[in-house]
């Protein structure tokens, strides 16, 4: 019979790497290690209810995203408080804005992510990043396969639509000259 | 290659951290030696949380007016929550200490009236709202005197009463003289806090609405001199109008009955066949919303 601590030792083994590139794409590398940190103690702590592979990875991934979740709602609301209290303007933190993207169109893309609600952003993000499909989705989210795949449609259309407009927005100012200075309105 | 997988093929490539090889991005600590990181922390924090508790253990309360201020104040809470959400059952109303609180002049007959009324209202009987009117009467926030510690007291007791509620955080500008922006908090002496919460339920959260709400507190030398709850938003009432609406469009046989609840204290959780009726229906609404459920940051 299996061991708590077989169990966490197998986990950790075979899935460090893919927590820590989740946490390493959402928080940056700076935090990687402090939100990595916080999801093996909460894996260590839930070992019980650990399921056997391969429903272990989608169980981990779920713990990932919850604890992310939290890091940043914390950060947020403790800024607009104080930001309130001290009047003083402070730009909130932004998990995407420090990430190196070379192309211009793929850094059109990562902002746009980041305009998205964060629900659609994290199952494309679930997605196209760390690869999965809709069955371990499903389990991440805790929904059901079905919503599952209306919301990754739905977020997949919403980024789409929202790129087109952007793009056809810089062809727009590519087409029209600059208003001179002065000039007629 | 359509518009969306170009779209997709592009959030690919801004993959900030591909994954090129086995723990190409970690650093090798065997499992062994982590766990053993793991429960020294453990093992840290439950030594953090012994002397918290220890610290926090309840002291002799001598200034029973303010106990009775700050029911008058989780009254004043509840009052502004109830009427704009249903309760879930809570499996009845936790203990509360009430330490010197019999020596006030009224203090007994509020406290009555609102553990009578959270017990009503958590079993979903409407006429918690007749008896809460009850204990409305015992003194002003203007009229108390209190401390920081009178502030930790009222969370206490307002989680206590209703686990919906979840501090999430307070800060505070610590002490001294300071212009205070907002117009609407008299002047204060000294510690300014504000606090937030959320607050939830189980038809809530299958919407993912997480209604949030600040309580501003003024507190110096002569304890709170101003204390105001803000609600931040009305998500929790925008959700309940739309499934409203979606159950007449999709429902019509039963939208009347049910509507009628949902506009009820309680939204006849009491009755678990109702409760499991909604929530299905709640399920149904929010799988085919384009909107719900709310998700993030709740802000």
């Amino acid at each position: 019979m299996t061991t708590n601590r077989e169990t966490f030792a197998n986990l950790y083994e075979e899935h460090r790497s893919a927590v820590w590139l989740y946490c390493r794409r959402r928080v940056g590398w700076d935090r990687a290690d402090d939100v990595m940190g916080e999801v093996f103690l909460t894996i260590w702590r839930r070992i019980d209810q650990a399921p056997p592979a391969p429903a272990a990875l989608p169980w981990i991934y779920c713990i990932c995203r919850l604890t992310v979740s939290n890091q940043w709602r914390g950060t947020a609301r403790r800024w607009r408080l104080e930001s309130k209290l001290s009047a003083i303007r402070v730009s909130p933190p932004s998990p995407i804005a420090d990430q190196v993207v070379v192309r211009e169109e793929v850094r059109d893309v990562v902002r746009l992510l980041g305009d998205m609600r964060p629900g659609d952003a994290e199952i494309l993000r679930l997605t196209a990043w760390e690869g999965l499909d809709i069955t371990q989705i499903a389990v991440v989210l805790d929904i059901t396969p079905d919503a599952a795949k209306q919301r990754l449609s739905r977020a997949r259309r919403r980024l789409a639509a929202l790129y087109e407009d952007t793009y056809e927005k810089k062809q727009r100012t590519i087409r029209t000259p600059k208003a001179q200075k002065g000039g007629v309105w | 290659m359509s518009h969306e997988r170009h779209v997709m093929a592009l959030l690919k490539e801004a993959n900030p951290a591909p994954p090129l090889g086995d723990d190409a991005y970690w650093t090798d600590l065997d499992a062994a030696t982590y766990l053993a990181t793991l429960e020294q922390r453990i093992s840290e924090m439950t030594k953090l949380e012994t002397n918290e508790n220890q610290q926090d253990t309840p002291r002799q309360w001598n200034r029973p007016w303010l106990v009775a201020a700050v029911f008058v104040l989780v009254l004043g809470v509840g009052v502004v929550v109830f009427n704009q959400v249903g309760p879930a059952p809570v499996g009845g109303l936790p203990a509360i200490p009430l330490d010197g609180a019999d020596d006030h002049p009224g203090a007994a007959e509020a406290f009555s009236a609102v553990e009578e009324a959270y017990h009503l209202h958590n079993t979903g009987d409407p006429r918690w709202i007749e008896i809460r009117g009850r204990g409305s009467n015992v003194g002003t926030p203007d009229e108390e005197e209190a401390t920081k510690e009178a502030v930790r007291q009222f969370w206490t007791a307002l989680i206590a009463a209703d686990p919906r509620y979840n501090v999430s955080v307070c800060v505070s500008n610590g002490s001294g003289e300071w212009a205070i922006a907002d117009p609407g908090v008299p002047t204060p002496v000294g510690h300014y806090f504000v606090c937030e919460a959320t607050y939830s339920d189980a038809l809530l959260e299958v919407a993912g609405v997480h209604p949030q709400e600040e309580f501003h507190w003024v507190v110096g030398d002569e304890g709170i001199v101003a204390a105001r709850s803000n609600r931040e938003t009305e998500d929790d009432v925008v959700f309940v109008n739309a499934f409203k609406e979606w159950l007449t469009s999709t429902h019509p046989e039963e939208a009347s009955e049910l509507s009628d609840l949902l506009d009820a204290p309680g939204f006849g959780f009491a009755d678990p066949q109702v409760r499991s009726q909604i929530l299905g229906y709640a399920e149904e609404f929010v799988a085919e919303s384009d909107v719900y459920p709310l998700e993030g940051t709740g802000s």
